[in-house]
């Protein structure tokens, strides 16, 4: 027992110390040699890091969109001098239609106007901001999981009474009252008209689209923003049955074009449609990460197996003197093995390092936030382990199989 | 065979082939070395007394005849049982050292004892032996580089004693060193043979094997005994 232990030990553990020696003695050789193994690991990192921040986003916008349950009726904008004649002989979108699905349909259990003008300037003396302001409904930030920071969420107080307060996300924050920590009760210009600032919108990085949003209630926008006609940019509805989506679109579909007199000047979409395209999408990401990473290494492994072979080639008498010196066959091909692997971490270190650079850079300077677990440095140390041994078992195996005399007598 | 006997050659013969020539390198050699011998092959370049010499250290086999080491016909061995006869019953010592220029003096002495899976405890007590035998302990944290030309034959000789071999082949182990250094091994050689060890040394000078105590001769393949 004694004797298998310290062979185990001399085996993997001095054989270990021997090529470090024999590695760090060519620090600058090693590190040339690993280099393709250093882009590998580093390009892994950064496009893992990458994938979760998407992962993220997407898991976000799923949220923010309210889930699977919601469909969504967009006003189109004609793109043909016929389409928008025939547009006009349509009343528009409006959300006295939507209360007549919502009383014809039985499976619409709610209705979500949503009156967005596209982005407008928000201003207070001296500062202005860009925004993209959206009038809503009262259960509409519960059903879109929008969380209030500071400050409170709209009352039904503020829709009885069309009162113009906002909430107001952190990048408008940052614009319009820098140095503010709170700017609730402040008021702030919005089309013409004085708007007080009653909640913050939380959001946990600054690229969330939601931080450039300011709600306001849906009766302030037909009273003082939309006008006479009050057309709706869109109108959410919430439905009872996920499984009878494509069943209820339909049938929405069919009345919402007898309310537009025959004209089809509306999109509906299913939120199910988006999250599946974005799922497609990020499904394809990963496995052109995969790809991409998977490629890397390998090109890395091939350079660390070509150094082996020419190590080996270097080395043949030292290899001769070991087997004098009586190494076995196992000796030498776990000897080479290990030299292999160890070249490897010699630029996967480096490129874990550079790999974990994007984490660390300022949210400013990325659309979005990169992040790295434990799992993912785990899976670079088993990759370059993986493509240590897999490089390194031709030249080991050549080297543990010379014959200790040719070996010995190599010129 | 007796028990004093360390190693055998019985009608010992070494080919090698080019095609389908074959081309003969050693003739029925027949050689007997006793335990405490120190003995010397001598002969002139080519005529395969270093032929000899690695099948003798087991890094080569005969192609007929008989070869006993300490009793057992090395032929028959599985190339994993000759690596454990050239780590426990061999030390070798070359014509250029063959120390790993990348190892201080200390780990080039270690590595038999590796091979051999001592432990680390028991291995730093047998390099020290070794060293401090050989005066070389001092020099122990130096590269090959760092120490002169006999200091690196003394290195080579305390790695063939630290395993306690049962004989110790040197091949030319004085042809790089000048002649005050050669004076200086061949008395290391003699006070080590003085300590109980067997030694075979291959040579072509004279001078070194005069300081034996017997020497065999080979020509053209074939081995005489003085």
């Amino acid at each position: 027992m004694t004797d298998v232990r310290a062979r185990l030990v001399n085996l993997f553990f001095v054989n270990g110390q021997l090529c470090l020696i024999e590695v760090f003695s060519n620090k600058l050789r090693s590190f040339i040699s690993s280099f393709g193994i250093f882009l590998g690991v580093a390009s892994l990192l950064i496009l893992l890091s990458f994938m979760h921040a998407l992962r993220k986003n997407v898991t976000d916008s799923i949220v923010a969109m309210g889930g699977l349950d919601i469909i969504t009726i967009t006003k189109l904008a004609p793109e043909t001098n016929a389409e928008a004649l025939a547009f006009r002989r349509s009343p528009g979108l409006k959300l006295t239609q939507a209360e007549a699905l919502q009383r014809e349909i039985p499976e619409i259990t709610m209705v979500l106007p949503e009156a967005s003008s596209g982005h407008a300037e928000l201003s207070v003396p001296g500062k202005e901001a860009r925004a993209n302001p959206v009038a809503v409904s009262l259960p509409y930030s519960d059903v879109f999981n929008y969380q209030i920071g500071s400050g409170r969420a709209f009352v039904q107080d503020d829709f009885d009474q069309a009162a113009k307060v906002c909430v107001i996300g952190s990048r408008i924050q940052e614009r319009l009252f820098p140095g503010v920590p709170n700017p609730v009760g402040k008021s702030l210009l919005f089309n013409g008209m004085s708007f007080k600032v009653v909640g913050l919108i939380y959001t946990e990085d600054r690229w969330d689209w939601r931080s450039r949003t300011m709600l306001y209630p849906y009766p302030t926008y037909e009273r003082y923003v939309g006008g006479q006609d009050n057309v709706l940019g869109s109108i959410k509805i919430k439905v009872k049955t996920i499984s009878r989506l494509a069943q209820t679109k339909a049938e929405m579909t069919s009345r919402l074009i007898s309310m537009h007199r025959g004209v089809e000047d509306f999109d509906v979409v299913l939120n199910e449609d988006k999250i599946k395209e974005m799922e497609d999408t990020q499904r394809a990401l990963n496995i052109l990460i995969v790809v991409i990473a998977v490629l890397s290494l390998f090109i890395g492994g091939i350079s660390i197996m070509n150094i082996m072979f020419a190590t080996i080639g270097d080395r043949v008498r030292e290899i001769g003197l070991r087997k004098a010196l009586g190494a076995h066959k196992s000796d030498l091909f776990v000897q080479f093995l290990i030299e292999s692997v160890l070249l490897c971490f010699v630029g996967a270190m480096p490129g874990m390092v550079f790999g974990s650079i994007p984490t660390f850079l300022p949210t400013e300077l990325l659309p979005m936030t990169p992040t790295l677990a434990a799992a993912d440095y785990l899976l670079s140390i088993g990759f370059t382990i993986f493509v240590g041994i897999g490089a390194g078992v031709f030249p080991a195996w050549k080297a543990a199989n010379m014959r200790p005399i040719e070996a010995l007598q190599y010129a | 065979m007796d028990i004093a006997t360390v190693l055998e050659t019985k009608d010992l013969c070494k080919s090698y082939y080019l095609g389908n020539d074959a081309i003969q390198v050693l003739f029925d050699v027949n050689l007997c070395v006793r335990k405490g011998d120190f003995s010397a092959i001598m002969g002139p370049s080519g005529s395969g007394k270093s032929t000899l010499l690695n099948i003798l250290g087991c890094l080569d086999t005969p192609t007929s005849g008989e070869y006993l080491l300490n009793g057992l016909p090395v032929k028959t061995l599985s190339q994993s049982r000759l690596a454990d006869i050239r780590n426990r019953e061999i030390g070798f010592v070359f014509q250029n050292f063959n120390l790993l220029p990348k190892l201080d003096v200390f780990s080039n002495v270690e590595l038999p004892l590796i091979y051999g899976n001592v432990s680390k405890k028991e291995r730093h007590a047998l390099v020290e032996e070794s060293l401090k035998s050989l005066g070389l302990w001092e020099r122990r944290h130096h590269r090959p580089n760092e120490i002169s030309g006999g200091q690196k034959q003394r290195a080579a000789i305390a790695r063939a004693l630290v395993k306690k071999p049962c004989i110790i082949l040197a091949d030319e182990p004085t042809g790089n060193l000048d002649s005050v250094t050669t004076h200086e091994i061949l008395e290391l050689f003699k006070e080590l043979n003085a300590r109980g060890n067997t030694i075979l040394v291959i040579t072509h000078e004279s001078e070194v094997a005069g300081t034996t105590n017997k020497v065999f001769h080979i020509r053209d393949g074939r081995l005489y005994h003085d």
